[in-house]
């Protein structure tokens, strides 16, 4: 699930634990700064191998705007058999 | 609107004078001065900050998942509420603000005829805050934070900041990265754009030793001149960056256009 991931990769970054982090959460309200912001689109880049736009990762302001913005960059490389999951 | 941009800022005294825990002055220049406050403050102090936000910036404060988050951010916005209440001689609680299109605070409507723009930034318990009568943007960071700055560098940083950075000995990296990230970020701060202004646009540069300067701007190259940057040290261990429009100098002679 990439709710999952992504919670898991902002529970890493800010040393929160998961069960703290709801879809629902603000950047503001988890104390993510604009720097934990470039890391956590960083990690999940590397991790998913893919390219998040910068005024999608610069624009995001929740815990929801990260999963849409990694769902959306998936969808953009669903060609590769090894991360497309239909 | 121009004739009062060279009108110097008041010297302020906060209320307790010299004795005001609230924060001192670290930049003494007429056009510029910068604050810095410690943000971890004591149980009486943090509750009478309390009391100068707004009731939305409660609600914020209340919003946060770590205490210690909801405290900084209650005690920045109350440093803030007091220092600009001295400057604009009115109660904390009767400063307003109004918000930029990426969040950007700037003062509400009612106190836009004093020409007063400010900027906060905060890390690791100290925040600073700048006020100038041009567009003015501050960052500061915690030198210890542990953050994959190559990694960061590389996605996010211009080829020659990278280039830069990575010529460093190794030991000096970490430095160089947030000597630069502390540039950038004061630099789009004062415009206003957030990070959705794209970072490798423009240069900074970095290297120890090297003042503060926006070294190139490719969207408009005209932006170098336009802006002045100024390192910050409010403590060891911390960099600041500030970024302050230059002030418009009036040609020599008046221009005949017709």
């Amino acid at each position: 699930m990439l709710d999952d991931r992504v919670t898991s990769v902002i529970a890493a970054v800010k040393r929160i634990p998961e069960e703290r982090i709801t879809l629902e959460s603000t950047f503001e309200e988890l104390g993510i700064d604009s720097l934990d912001g470039v890391e956590i689109v960083s990690e999940l880049e590397e991790e998913f191998d893919i390219s998040i736009p910068n005024e999608v990762a610069f624009e995001m302001r929740s815990v929801r705007d990260v999963v849409a913005s990694l769902a959306s960059a998936l969808e953009g490389s669903a060609g590769d058999p090894a991360i497309s999951e239909t | 609107m121009n004739g009062s941009r060279s009108v110097p800022l008041p010297e302020v005294s906060l209320p307790g004078g010299e004795s005001s825990t609230l924060g001192s002055r670290i930049m003494a220049r007429p056009d510029v001065h910068v604050w810095c406050v410690a943000l971890d403050v004591d149980a009486a102090e943090l509750q009478r900050l309390r009391t100068t936000l707004s009731r939305a910036e409660a609600a914020r404060a209340d919003r946060f998942v770590r205490q210690r988050d909801a405290e900084h951010f209650i005690t920045a916005r109350g440093a803030l509420r007091t220092l600009l209440g001295c400057y604009l001689e009115v109660p904390p609680g009767e400063v307003a603000f109004r918000y930029g299109a990426h969040g950007k605070p700037v003062l509400a409507e009612e106190f836009a005829q004093r020409e007063l723009r400010f900027n906060l930034s905060h890390s690791h318990g100290l925040a600073l805050l700048a006020l100038a009568r041009r567009e003015v943007g501050i960052d500061i960071e915690f030198l210890n934070r542990k953050v994959e700055h190559e990694q960061i560098a590389t996605r996010f940083f211009s080829a020659s900041e990278c280039a830069e950075l990575l010529a460093l000995p190794h030991a000096q990296r970490s430095d160089g990265f947030f000597r630069c990230w502390t540039r950038k970020e004061a630099y789009i701060k004062a415009l206003g754009e957030g990070l959705s202004h794209p970072l490798a646009d423009f240069d900074v540069t970095l290297a120890p030793g090297v003042p503060a300067r926006l070294v190139a701007t490719r969207r408009d190259p005209a932006e170098t001149a336009r802006w002045e940057m100024v390192d910050l040290t409010p403590r060891p261990g911390y960099v600041g960056a500030l970024a302050v429009e230059v002030e418009a100098v009036p040609p020599a002679t008046p221009l005949l256009l017709w």
